[in-house]
């Protein structure tokens, strides 16, 4: 891991407007994006996930909105730039140069109503990165067969219809990286996607990231994914980091009981169970103003202690912290 | 394409049962037209030659057929007042109606558009309640009266506009305006609607991600999936501004579809009438055959 | 429901404005001292005033009378054939997409058949064939209207019957009949008023349009279009002869459309049409 660092979001804030009154669903995260490193972001569906990855390049909903907090984006030249506080312009521009970004359903992500290639032409005519449309087009054909789509001169001219899944997520590989960002947000890339595919994708964005020396931010609920793509992991749970740790470091020795939890969950080969294992619960719908830890309804080892006060961050190590009052009782 | 072939067979089959609804329509009351339109005392002998003539002592199934065969040959029968061919009289009257449609059509078009792109850009917010009145009251508000209303501002009061059309562009623009009135409310809420239904699509999300700010991505990507449903409305839009075309013809004196058609019913000209309705339910099929083609083209996954 | 009715501001609005003009219009006798055929040829073409709210025709009727009188077809057109096109719609879409097959296909063809017609040029058939009369124009809304509204509760009778319990029902054998008045007249009711309530103002159009053209309601009837009409050749001496009709007609349909589509979308929040 590299300690350069690229993105630092700090105690991010994201809130949505429910009847009239606001109410967070990320509540003060912070997050560091190193230089060419692929960091993964943990979580169910409904924690808070997508919304950070949102929140980065501004496309929240617009009943959502960035209430407190900061992400800071380091220029190689060592200026800092806080990405918040941009006006719409400014950060549109870094959209798609600095920052690019696929989505969960390459069906619908994409216009369904132009060819893949004009969409993935249109980054370089935005940015005005290349005036003959005939060398723009160029430019895209080459890009489509990096991302491995075959005959990519004829692909060119395919709507999105009428590609596979697979090569409608490779096509928005090519739109996010014909710009050559420093940073590509993945937001549960292949979770639309078969199993075989899922693996060819996942390669696909590893090999990107490598050659490209680019940074990743992998949002996802599969923890699989996570352990062959991510160097750096944290958990979040009702829009709160629950553990953070070096993707090894997790693995072999997850504290949360939220991670374990997830971990528990993947099943193996070779084991025989007569259940799959499940985290017991639902995600708490009603989300009120709540002083204890989120985590305490579902938790099997609770203590008392977790239903009044939140557990701060406690740091393990240099590269593992956990935020249960439990966990940290034991470290020390 | 075997889509496109499908189509014409239905407009084929529609526009055969157009025929035999406006056959019956206007002959479900038994009685002798050339009887009412000669006068009573004229002797027998002239209403038997007339009726011959028009082929009405025959039996009403091979008076179809003859009406049929005579359509597709382009020969719509002749007219009992004015004793000339209804094709010719048709054709005559069509080029006027369709002036007056296409600039209605395009008043409709772009203020409509214009007018719901503003309200779904800014909905919920001043502008938008502010149209979304005005393309209600469009829909509301009957087309003779915005005719009379045009003709009173423009003409009397501030002299600036023709009282009727003499053939100048300048005397088409109130026509236009008050035939195309309705159609501007209708198209306006439609694009209102579907613009919107566009901004939880995640494509637009993608566009911003590219780096296109939140307007142009609505603009650029956004309008053009709305349209589709407006286009689709392309057929029925002809269809109620025929039916305006009547009442602004006949108000401002345009000699086209509509104005024929009502003269027709006025002097009792049945082979006149039967003749003008179904033409333009030609023409709304034509228009229906219109409006797939083009939604076709902008939208690549209807092309199979 | 009731209660998100109420909370629309819009919808109360328009619906009491449209409750105090049929009041108006049914107790027309009681709210003016004149009679509404009742010529007065030495009150001619008088402005509004004091004596005649809204002034006198060309033949010394009271305008305001009048135009109650003539509100009073109005609400009928709008309401009467309106129905009578849901019912046949109703009925139609049901069969349509409940029995299928020969029956679907006649009976959208025949609705495709009505819908190629510009309605007025439809409608001024059916007046030559009938004679201008409220019975002809109500026969000529019909026909205009039915076959949209069997279309739309065509597609939404099948994506009701999509719904597993009714699928249960017919797999257990409920009749069809019984299965249709059970289950799908209810889920079709909301769609059935905000058809009805968006059908009200393409009616009194279409009334006031063919009164407007001579062809529709004939005089000594009173109707709004027909007084516009009357009144047309004095458009620019008197233009409030013409004006108070239209206003009226206005009013009425603008006050149906804000309602329906306020019951749309307090009702059936997701289809348009």
């Amino acid at each position: 891991m590299n300690d350069d660092k690229l993105l630092e979001i700090k105690d991010l804030t994201v809130s949505i407007k429910q009847e009239k009154e606001m109410m967070p669903v990320v509540n003060g995260i912070d997050i560091t994006i190193p230089d060419h490193s692929i960091i993964g972001l943990v979580g169910e569906s409904g924690c808070g996930k997508s919304m950070t990855a949102k929140s980065i390049n501004h496309i929240l909903p617009s009943f959502a909105k960035i209430t407190s907090g900061s992400m800071l984006w380091h220029e190689p030249s060592g200026q800092v730039c806080d990405l918040v506080t941009l006006k719409e312009k400014d950060i549109r521009k870094r959209c798609g140069t600095d920052v690019a970004m696929i989505f969960q359903e390459p069906m619908t992500s994409l216009n369904p109503l132009m060819c893949i290639g004009d969409q993935i032409k249109e980054v370089l005519m935005i940015h005005k990165l290349e005036k003959s449309q005939d060398r723009a087009k160029a430019r895209v054909i080459e890009m489509l067969d990096a991302v491995e789509i075959p005959d990519p001169a004829v692909r060119y001219r395919a709507y999105p219809h009428e590609l596979s899944g697979g090569m409608r997520q490779r096509a928005m590989i090519a739109m996010a990286m014909i710009a050559n960002p420093k940073l590509l947000i993945a937001d549960e890339p292949t979770t639309a996607l078969d199993v075989t595919t899922q693996a060819q994708i996942l390669d696909l964005i590893k090999k990107m990231c490598e050659t490209h020396s680019m940074s990743a931010l992998i949002i996802t609920h599969n923890m699989g994914i996570v352990s062959t793509l991510c160097d750096y992991v944290y958990v979040m749970y009702l829009g709160t980091i629950m553990e953070e740790a070096l993707t090894d470091e997790l693995f072999r020795n997850p504290m949360h009981p939220y991670t374990r939890g997830l971990l528990s969950s993947i099943p193996r080969m070779g084991d025989n169970p007569e259940f799959l294992e499940t985290l017991p619960g639902n995600i708490p719908v009603n989300k009120e103003k709540f002083r204890g830890c989120r985590f305490c309804l579902r938790c099997s080892d609770d203590i008392k202690k977790c239903f009044f006060e939140e557990a701060p961050l406690h740091k393990v190590s240099d590269d593992h912290y956990v935020r249960c009052h439990v966990a940290a009782g034991k470290e020390d | 394409m075997s889509g496109f072939i499908r189509r014409c067979a239905g407009v084929i089959l529609v526009l055969l049962g157009v025929m035999i609804l406006i056959f019956v329509v206007l002959r479900i009351i038994p009685g002798n037209p050339a009887a009412v339109l000669l006068n009573e005392h004229v002797n027998k002998e002239t209403i038997e030659r007339l009726t011959a003539s028009m082929n009405l002592d025959k039996p009403l199934p091979e008076q179809f057929f003859l009406y049929l065969s005579g359509a597709l040959k382009g020969d719509l029968g002749q007219s009992y007042y004015m004793k000339q061919p209804v094709t010719a009289l048709v054709l005559q009257a069509f080029p006027y109606t369709v002036k007056l449609t296409v600039f209605a059509a395009a008043f409709a078009w772009i203020f409509g558009i214009g007018v719901g792109v503003i309200s779904a850009i800014h909905h919920d917010r001043l502008p938008d309640y502010l149209f979304r009145g005005v393309s209600l009251l469009g829909i509301s508000v009957p087309v003779f009266m915005i005719a009379l209303f045009l003709q009173y501002l423009f003409y009397f009061k501030f002299s600036l506009l023709p009282l009727v059309y003499d053939g100048s562009i300048v005397s088409m623009i109130l026509p236009a305006i008050a035939l195309g009135w309705n159609s501007a409310g209708s198209v306006a809420r439609l694009t209102r609607s579907s613009l919107m239904e566009q901004f939880n699509e995640p494509y637009l999300d993608t566009a911003m991600a590219k780096g296109l700010t939140s307007r142009q991505a609505i603009l650029s990507h956004g309008l053009k999936n709305a349209m589709v449903p407006v286009i689709t409305m392309l057929a029925l839009q002809l269809s109620s501004m025929l039916s305006g075309a009547v009442i602004t013809e006949s108000v401002f004196g345009i000699a086209g579809l509509g104005k024929l058609a009502l003269s027709a019913v006025e002097t009792r000209d049945m082979p006149l009438l039967q003749g003008t309705v179904l033409f333009s339910a030609f023409i709304i099929s034509i228009g229906n055959i219109i409006s797939d083609f083009i939604n076709t083209c902008m939208d690549p996954r209807l092309r199979v | 429901m009731a209660k998100a009715f109420l909370k629309n501001k819009v919808a109360l609005i328009s619906l009491s404005i449209i409750i105090i003009v049929t009041l108006m219009a049914v107790f027309a006798p009681f709210l003016t001292p004149y009679d509404v055929d009742r010529q007065d040829l030495l009150a001619r073409l008088n402005a509004p005033g004091a004596g005649h709210l809204l002034g006198t025709d060309e033949l010394g009727r009271d305008v305001f009378t009048r135009m109650l009188y003539g509100t009073r077809v109005s609400l009928l057109i709008a309401t009467i054939p309106t129905a009578l096109a849901v019912f046949i719609g109703m009925v139609l879409g049901i069969v349509s997409a409940y029995y299928g097959k020969a029956a679907d296909l006649i009976i959208m063809w025949l609705a495709d058949v009505t819908l190629a017609f510009p309605g007025m040029l439809l409608a001024m058939a059916i007046m030559y064939t009938f004679g201008g009369s409220f019975v002809s124009v109500l026969i000529s809304i019909i026909i205009m209207e039915w076959g949209s509204i069997a279309r739309i509760v065509r597609s939404v009778t099948m994506s009701i019957i999509e719904n597993e319990y009714i699928q249960a029902a017919r797999t257990m054998g409920v009749k069809k009949i019984s299965i249709i008045i059970r289950h799908i007249l209810p889920n079709l009711v909301p769609t059935l008023i905000v058809l009805f309530t968006l059908n009200v103002p393409a009616s009194i159009l279409s009334e006031s349009a063919l009164s407007f053209l001579g062809i529709g309601i004939q005089p000594p009837n009173v109707s709004l279009g027909l007084m516009v009409n009357q009144s047309k050749a004095l458009l620019f001496q008197m233009p409030w002869l013409a004006l108070t009709p239209s206003l009226m007609i206005m009013i009425l349909v603008l006050s149906f459309n804000y309602l329906g589509d306020s019951l749309r979308d307090i009702l059936d929040p997701k289809t348009k049409y």
